[in-house]
């Protein structure tokens, strides 16, 4: 049977791209989003939901378990960012970015892992961001809740190994997504020059390292973080 | 609705030991210990057949039950201590979803 990887946030940006990248190598792939998603595709399922709603977490983990009967890869994709300076920041804002950044991929992987330690095997790939290590003013809320993903994932790689089930994250730099359309030019120029190589990111430097991370050769590597663009 | 729940407990303990390489040293009843000394799991079986029993329950009853709660987690006796307990715990979850 062909691999099934789960990606949440498909509707657009990233998550699209890679549920687009991985039907295009000729996996099953379900996909999730709030918002509509126009992706249509015969190896494609698309399940409606809240990534930090328990319940719709569980229907879609049953309808993967229910049709293919095992999950190879998560991609825990869905994310939303914020700047702001501290003393501005609304509390609705952090809770909002603690829902869907961290609540999100916790659920996620909880409940992909209870299916793919049957098969003991199992991929979770979660999105961190350079914000975290460069400690970046004005994302006090979106990089330390990154940070705390990048914590998430490490501790998740102890307790999951044994299942057979590795654990990374990856940290993309500034890509031309609706994420970054919210954050001042000045702003992106300068974080592009804190990088080795100064440019913005592509959507296949990330598929690159996502195939590094599932690949079935990988499976001694976990607890990874990886940042893309030099930094670390 | 108790004994169907008694009924899937005893099944998926029975097929978890069955699949596993825990020794069952006792028979499965109500007072089996998942927990403690006298329990054949350690703390990783436990999960694991918490994990096989959630599964179970949800797929019989249709339903989207987590057993590892904060309420389960913060119950003065934890529902995990024998089976009895954990039948009772999800009949209660069972009956608040349906009420």
């Amino acid at each position: 049977m062909s691999k099934i990887v789960l990606i949440t946030g498909t509707s657009k940006g990233i998550g699209r791209y890679l549920a687009e990248y991985y039907l295009a190598k000729n996996f099953r792939v379900i996909g999730c989003s709030r918002s509509n998603c126009t992706l249509v595709h015969e190896n494609y399922d698309h399940i409606y939901g809240d990534v930090a709603n328990e319940k719709d977490v569980k229907k879609t983990l049953k309808f993967i378990r229910t049709k293919y009967g095992k999950l190879d890869v998560l991609i825990n994709n869905a994310g939303t960012a914020s700047m702001n300076h501290f003393l501005l920041t609304p509390t609705e804002t952090v809770e909002k970015l603690f829902r869907v950044n961290y609540l999100g991929t916790f659920l996620y992987s909880r409940e992909s892992a209870k299916l793919m330690k049957k098969n003991k095997f199992g991929r979770i790939i979660n999105f961190t961001t350079v914000a975290s290590p460069l400690s970046l003013e004005g994302e006090a809320i979106y990089s330390s809740i990154k940070a705390g993903v990048e914590k998430l994932t490490s501790v998740l790689s102890k307790e999951l190994g044994e299942f057979g089930i590795t654990v990374n994250s990856i940290g993309p730099t500034p890509i031309k997504t609706s994420l970054m359309r919210t954050v001042p030019a000045d702003k992106v120029k300068a974080l592009l020059n804190m990088q080795v190589f100064k440019r913005y990111g592509d959507f296949k430097d990330i598929s690159n390292v996502i195939d590094f991370f599932m690949s079935q050769e990988s499976n001694f590597i976990t607890g990874q973080k990886l940042f893309l663009g030099g930094i670390s | 609705m108790k004994e169907k729940i008694q009924e899937i407990v005893f099944n998926c303990t029975k097929e978890f030991f069955e699949n596993s390489d825990y020794e069952l040293n006792t028979s499965i009843n109500n007072k089996f210990r998942l927990i403690g000394d006298s329990s054949p799991l350690d703390s990783m079986g436990l999960v694991s057949l918490i994990v096989e029993i959630e599964e179970a329950i949800n797929d019989d009853f249709d339903v989207e039950l987590v057993l590892a709660s904060e309420k389960a987690m913060s119950a003065r006796t934890s529902p995990f201590i024998n089976l009895e307990k954990l039948i009772l715990f999800i009949e209660e979850e069972l009956n608040l979803i349906s009420s």
